[in-house]
């Protein structure tokens, strides 16, 4: 790297860290974010009680010392459950959210390389699935193929990747004129090539931010599903299906449906300033007067 | 404009052509194909003329171009679960519902929405303005039906202001029209919720980036007042990326409502369609969802036919 690219770099980096700083919603999210991340996954070595271990005769406990948050109507540990379920609705939530990410990749990148039928044909398509309400059809999925983690993590991509699609699609349409793609044809590069080394990069920054906004919509949709009794089946905590019963025992225990909630918007509220940072960083004309 | 309003018409039919394909190609994905969608507790005779009718002895191409005809003489097909009742049918009874409460909250967000993004961009950079973000952050943020079991909690439990279900109080004293307002005020309001967060940001951004052009400034140069130079500039100007945002909620009104649905018990099509899901009742769902995509394709049109009379630079060739 040369000393000028360094320097650049440098103050790429500085400026990214300042926004940061100051953006008190982003900088409180993101340290959120990952004290959550940090407990989900270490959940194995916590030492916490069996979130699925029955205990009619302690239900709805208060808050202990070996129950940090009480138990629910089954008398299981409120804290193990969340715990759990959070572990469940990230993975879902980043897991879907990287394959909308590639699906629209892919077909933005295909539908802006060769323009004419394909981009046609393709946008269409697009405009078709965009019509179609999305949780109609995560519906009709889960109403055929069940609804396992596997499925629901292929369903909610399935119903999110357009709208990446048509950004990946413009993206390519600005970039494709430029010479540096010229010249990377005149030097022989493979149409493949050109797609994907070239021109999908360019696109780089507007994907990184459609991506950490995406994870919270989905986890939005899982949460919705769950609720109903179509994504994560019990007794598979998820922060959505924990909410199902604790409905029904608003009148006796209302905490039971304040947590599950709260660490949704939490979550959800931290992954969209995080994005909202990332597009203010990375792609300072879509953020403007925002 | 007679060639603008023909293309769009097409364009919007070539969209309803995708939704009817993408549906049949998933069901010929599902296990047993086609045969998915039939009773396996009808008679024989009947489940013979129902295999007919969608051509399951013939060629896949033969099968689609069926599909298709059963869905332009408008046969949605029969319910599997409902005694076979056939689903054109159910979703009639249902629309109606699903409109008050889709139409209700798209005028709670647009009420609300529009005024608050407008009242922060005027005070960009106050508390005002700070406020008005807190509350978009929040909306997009909030799972709505946890805010409805919250609002349940404190409306309907604790104060008892508002009924938690149904869409009147059955009996002799309900059913008036005050009485069905109260009803539909706390599915609304969290329906509108996420939208509301949207048009009110919108709308911000977008005044704020018109009132920066040169034509506000020259209107107020040549002396205007500022209510007049909003009122007639910058307010119009600004409008139109709101509708196209609105275009894309629309969706989200009418379909996105299967939770609140539910949650409220409102008898509506995402109630139904949820019903469908559980119940594993594949024609009633396919029917419900062909149907809410049509409605969605009619309003996306209507959107696009307002678009001319706000912005007249639009080429309509």
């Amino acid at each position: 790297m040369t000393a000028a690219a360094a320097r650049q770099d440098n103050r790429f980096w500085r400026k990214a860290l300042r926004l940061w700083w100051r953006n008190r919603v982003a900088l409180l999210g993101s340290l959120w974010l990952v004290l959550v991340v940090v407990v989900v996954v270490s959940a194995p070595w916590l030492g916490l009680s069996d979130p699925n271990k029955l205990n009619m005769r302690n239900a709805f406990a208060p808050p202990s010392a070996e129950h940090w948050l009480g138990t629910d109507e089954n008398g299981r540990d409120v804290f193990a459950r969340l715990v759990v379920g959070g572990r469940v609705s990230l993975a879902v939530g980043f897991a879907a959210a990287l394959i909308t990410v590639l699906v629209a990749s892919v077909v933005g990148v295909v539908a802006g390389y060769y323009g004419g039928v394909v981009d046609q044909v393709v946008m269409r398509a697009t405009d078709g699935f965009m019509a179609i309400p999305t949780f109609f059809l995560l519906l009709i999925i889960v109403a055929i193929w069940g609804s396992s983690p596997t499925v629901l993590v292929l369903a909610l991509a399935l119903t999110r990747w357009m709208g990446v699609a048509r950004l990946v699609r413009s993206e390519v349409l600005r970039y494709k004129q430029m010479e540096f793609i010229t010249a990377a044809e005149a030097v022989g590069n493979t149409r493949f090539r050109l797609m994907f080394k070239h021109l999908l990069p360019q696109a780089a920054p507007s994907l990184i931010v459609a991506t950490s906004l995406q994870v919270g919509v989905v986890m939005l949709v899982e949460a919705g599903l769950s609720f109903l009794g179509l994504g994560i089946l019990p007794p598979l905590a998820s922060w959505g299906n924990m909410l199902t019963s604790a409905q029904h025992y608003m009148w006796i225990a209302p905490r039971l449906a304040v947590y599950p909630g709260l660490m949704i918007l939490l979550t959800v509220l931290s992954l969209n300033a995080i994005g909202d940072l990332l597009r203010d960083v990375l792609d300072p004309r879509q953020g403007a007067g925002r | 404009m007679q060639r603008y309003l023909l293309s769009r018409l097409l364009s919007s039919l070539v969209v309803l052509l995708v939704v009817v394909t993408a549906t049949f190609v998933m069901i010929q994905f599902a296990p047993g194909g086609l045969s998915i969608l039939m009773n396996p507790n009808m008679s024989a005779a009947e489940a013979d003329r129902l295999a007919r009718n969608m051509g399951l002895d013939q060629p896949v191409y033969v099968q689609y171009t069926r599909w298709i005809a059963n869905f332009v003489q408008g046969d949605l097909g029969s319910s599997l679960s409902y005694g076979g009742r056939p689903v054109r049918g159910m979703v009639i009874e249902r629309l109606p519902a699903t409109l008050k409460l889709g139409l209700a909250a798209a005028l709670l967000a647009v009420v609300i929405g529009v005024p608050l993004g407008i009242l922060a961009a005027r005070h960009q950079n106050t508390f005002i303005d700070q406020l008005a973000g807190v509350v978009a952050s929040l909306g997009l943020a909030m799972p709505n039906f946890w805010l409805g079991i919250l609002m349940i909690v404190l409306f309907s439990v604790t104060l008892d202001w508002l009924p938690a279900s149904g869409t009147r109080t059955i009996g002799s004293r309900g059913g008036g029209l005050l009485d069905q307002l109260e009803h539909l005020i706390m599915p609304a309001v969290v329906l509108a919720t996420a939208t509301l967060a949207e048009m009110t940001r919108y709308t911000r951004s977008a005044w704020l980036e018109v009132v920066r052009q040169d034509f506000v400034r020259t209107a107020r140069s040549k002396g205007l007042g500022g209510g007049q130079v909003e009122r007639r500039h910058v307010l119009k100007n600004a409008l139109i990326p709101v509708v196209t945002v609105f275009g894309v909620a629309l969706p989200r009104l009418l379909g996105g409502s299967a939770v609140v649905e539910t949650l409220y018990s409102w008898p509506g099509l995402g109630q139904l369609a949820v019903d469908a899901a559980l119940r594993r009742d594949t024609p009633l769902i396919l029917g419900v969802t062909v149907f809410v995509s049509l409605m969605v394709i009619l309003c996306n049109l209507l959107v696009d036919l307002v678009y001319p009379l706000l912005d007249p630079r639009i080429d309509y060739a």
